[in-house]
């Protein structure tokens, strides 16, 4: 084996007996991305089904009905049925999005032919529950006058889906965290062991040696990646059992997530080479990759936010690893780019930072 | 005791102020939430959909205008083909299609619009299904499609519930039966049956809404979540950079140099606590002051001293985490990687991107435990509700994290080794 071989290997050894040698440290590091990617998913949970309180002047057929009609509203509320007083108070205390009263005579008016009043209260202090609130009573009344064949109707939504089946939200994101949980595991460790040689003063003999700083730090950095590599694997297999979403294309989800690590951790050491200092490695890379997962198409496909956003996107290995993770996990396809293309360009970043840090070590 | 607090508390922030390390870790995390909340602002709700138009007429224009005029797409006029290449390459997530003889199969009312959806996850795609009905149903019923829009057209809207409530007061109660594709009201006491078009002219779903907001108008998405990045802004100021600065004392040794003067334990760890709540509190003046300025944060008249004072409580309550972290770690790295596990969960448990009160259960009973959560909730009532019945138990947690991590600091102090020393 040539010299730079050893030197390369020798690193990476030494940097697991380190990560060994502080336990709670490695923890810590391990636990970062688990734990990112768990509370990511409480966005998930309230991404739909608005908690409403459904207040009932009558319980009747008809009445029964626009409450069904509700209910599949396109995944808009979770109906709670309380009591008037109850649910005002609770949606003045920001308990509820809304409140959706059915007034007495409700089955009455509708057989008469004529127009039932039902009352929505809103919280209107988040626009986005607030709005998916208030378009989801008409198409609850249109699916209303459909099921009761009620005359008068002119046009008609004809909804033709795209994929067999929707995908659910938590599925959907639990599987984009994956890729942040790669990212960030990747860019903080990769960051800390190579600013670490300078913190310590190692750099400096480094560049002394026969070798050259290069092999010490890609061997510092493998080391980094195989950890990386490990917390990235805890939060995938978290989200196969945890969350019940199983991989349909296991392969590739493998490979997504080695070369999503590899590409983060070459990034963050090349941030560890200019920075130079640990302390800052770890808020700049989470300040700087939670953004950057929201505009990866973590939440839908990242073009539907405008081309700006889009584009944008691609300074990040999130976009290319939450593509690669959304496939492999859910066979979607969730950006114009094919598979293998997206797992050419996180090669392609985990070598080019990785080259440019031997360069960048010297000065 | 206060001189060696205030001795304590200008050191920190003049390391702080001193160290671009420092102020960049404490910075950027909050930056780049706010652009992300800026860039989530434009995009929320709204979806880019091709439209075809096969049919040309005036009940095809209607349809084209009120799609237009829908909040809940970007409209991009296209033929078939452009629309069909659009969405496989992901530039629309939807397209919609007004087919040929629109406007005859409306007079028969048997029109269709059809909707090709890339329903890729189940948020987007309801939120395209949903604003797909209300622009159906704006056709019939535009009252049942309008809702939240502004006071005068719900004041027109009211007036006509009205009138049609008193037409149907007079009224003997009937029956609605259905004859061939025709529907018939039949008076229950034997006079003449009529077509049920007469009566539901101008609302054929025969439901209307009348909506009640809390507040008018409604807040911005700017606003609201503006809030979450002031938590986020005092946990990454305060209890970031605490835990940073106790345990760069303690790896350079400065700290134990600190605990061999006749300083008290309890004056230590109060001047670290104040040091990163003024350093926390000073920021989130700077972030406050602008928005409250440029009108992106409107609390109701009268209520700016209570937003001051959980802004202070907030900046108390993070920076005694941050002192807690601090303490019990031993290596710089190991701080750093503690305190953004702490953060980014106080953070997201807090309510950063949710509002925790419509999570399962047993979420919410994890995130009383978080001192965040009562930061944004009493922010939240402050900034945007009419009453705070949580006021003073939010304050009063956010206090007692401070003053528990001065005792939990005080007696960590005492001990010759962190909790993790040596790890």
């Amino acid at each position: 084996m040539s010299a730079w071989g050893r030197a390369m290997l020798q690193a990476a050894r030494g940097q697991m007996v380190s990560f060994a040698r502080a336990p709670i440290t490695t923890i810590f590091a391990l636990a970062l991305p688990l734990n990112l990617m768990l509370l990511m998913s409480l966005f998930a949970l309230t991404g739909y089904n608005a908690p409403t309180g459904l207040v009932m002047g009558e319980d009747t057929p008809r009445a029964q009905a626009f409450v069904q009609a509700l209910r599949d509203a396109h995944n808009s509320f979770a109906l709670r049925p309380m009591d008037r007083d109850a649910a005002l108070d609770l949606v003045r205390r920001g308990r509820l999005v809304a409140v959706i009263e059915i007034p007495n005579g409700f089955d009455a008016t509708i057989a008469a032919g004529r127009i039932a009043t039902v009352q929505l209260t809103v919280d209107n202090v988040n626009l986005d529950m607030t709005e998916d609130v208030r378009r989801a009573v008409p198409a609850a009344a249109a699916i209303f006058a459909e099921r009761l064949q009620l005359p008068g109707v002119r046009v008609r939504p004809r909804l033709i889906n795209l994929l067999p089946k929707d995908t659910g939200y938590v599925e959907y994101l639990g599987v984009s965290a994956v890729a942040l949980a790669a990212v960030i595991a990747g860019g903080v460790l990769g960051g800390t062991v190579v600013a670490r040689e300078w913190e310590i003063g190692a750099a400096r003999m480094l560049l002394v040696a026969p070798t050259g700083a290069g092999p010490v730090l890609i061997g510092r950095l493998a080391a980094a990646a195989c950890m990386g590599v490990l917390a990235s694997a805890v939060t995938a297999l978290v989200v196969i059992f945890g969350y019940g979403v199983p991989a349909a294309h296991p392969l590739e989800a493998v490979a997504g997530l080695v070369f999503t690590v590899i590409a983060s951790t070459s990034l963050g050491g090349l941030l560890g080479v200019v920075l130079r200092r640990t302390l800052p490695i770890t808020p700049l890379v989470l300040g700087t990759q939670l953004p950057f997962f929201l505009d990866s198409g973590a939440l839908e496909p990242q073009r539907f936010d405008g081309e700006v956003l889009f584009w944008l996107a691609h300074f990040s290995p999130a976009y290319f690893g939450v593509g690669v993770m959304e496939h492999a996990y859910n066979s979607l396809i969730v950006t114009p780019e094919p598979v293998w293309l997206l797992l050419v360009a996180l090669a392609l970043i985990g070598i080019v930072p990785a080259m440019l840090m031997g360069r960048l070590a010297k000065r | 005791m206060s001189r060696i607090v205030w001795a304590i508390a200008r050191s920190d922030i003049t390391r702080w102020r001193r160290s671009p390390a420092l102020v960049a870790a404490t910075l950027i995390p909050a930056i780049g939430m706010s652009l992300t909340v800026l860039a989530l602002t434009y995009a929320v709700g709204r979806q880019p959909v091709a439209l075809v138009r096969l049919s040309d007429g005036p009940e095809s224009d209607e349809v084209v205008k009120i799609l237009r005029e829908s909040d809940g797409f970007f409209l991009s006029e296209r033929t078939a083909e452009e629309a069909a290449d659009d969405l496989r390459n992901q530039w629309v997530c939807a397209v919609i299609t007004i087919p040929e003889n629109f406007d005859e199969a409306v007079a028969t009312k048997s029109a269709n619009l059809e909707v090709a959806i890339n329903n890729v996850d189940l948020d987007f795609s309801d939120d395209i299904r949903r604003s797909v009905s209300e622009a159906v149903v704006q056709i019939d019923a535009p009252e049942l499609a309008s809702l939240g829009e502004e006071a005068e057209a719900g004041g027109e809207k009211e007036e006509e519930d009205e009138t049609a409530d008193e037409a149907g007061a007079g009224e003997m109660s009937s029956t609605l039966v259905r004859r061939a594709n025709a529907w018939f009201v039949v008076p229950d006491d034997g006079g003449a049956e009529f077509e049920a078009e007469y009566i539901s002219a101008g609302n054929p779903y025969l439901v209307n809404v009348i909506e009640t907001d809390l507040r008018s108008p409604d807040i911005s998405f700017l606003a609201y979540q503006m809030v979450p990045v002031l938590a986020l802004l005092a946990l990454t100021a305060g209890a970031l950079v605490t835990a940073l600065s106790i345990a760069g004392d303690r790896e350079s040794g400065r700290l134990r140099v600190i605990r061999l003067t006749p300083a008290s334990r309890l004056g230590i760890v109060l001047g670290h606590l104040a040091g990163g709540t003024v350093a926390a509190t000073l920021l989130l003046a700077i972030v406050v002051v602008p928005l409250a300025l440029t009108g992106v944060l409107q609390p109701p008249p009268g209520r700016w001293p209570v937003v001051a004072a959980i802004l202070v409580a907030t900046a108390v309550g993070s920076t005694g985490l941050g002192v807690v972290v601090g303490l019990v770690t031993q290596r710089l790295t190991t701080t750093v990687l503690l305190g953004v596990n702490v953060a980014s969960a106080s953070f997201l448990l807090g309510g950063g991107f949710t509002t925790i009160a419509f999570l399962p259960p047993f979420i919410q009973h994890i995130a009383a435990a978080v001192p965040s959560y009562y930061a944004v909730e009493g922010l939240r009532e402050a900034l945007f509700y009419a009453d705070m019945p949580t006021l003073g138990r939010n304050l009063a947690v956010l206090i007692a994290t401070g003053v528990l991590s001065l005792l939990v600091g005080a007696w960590m102090l005492a001990r010759s080794r962190s909790p993790l020393s040596a790890m």
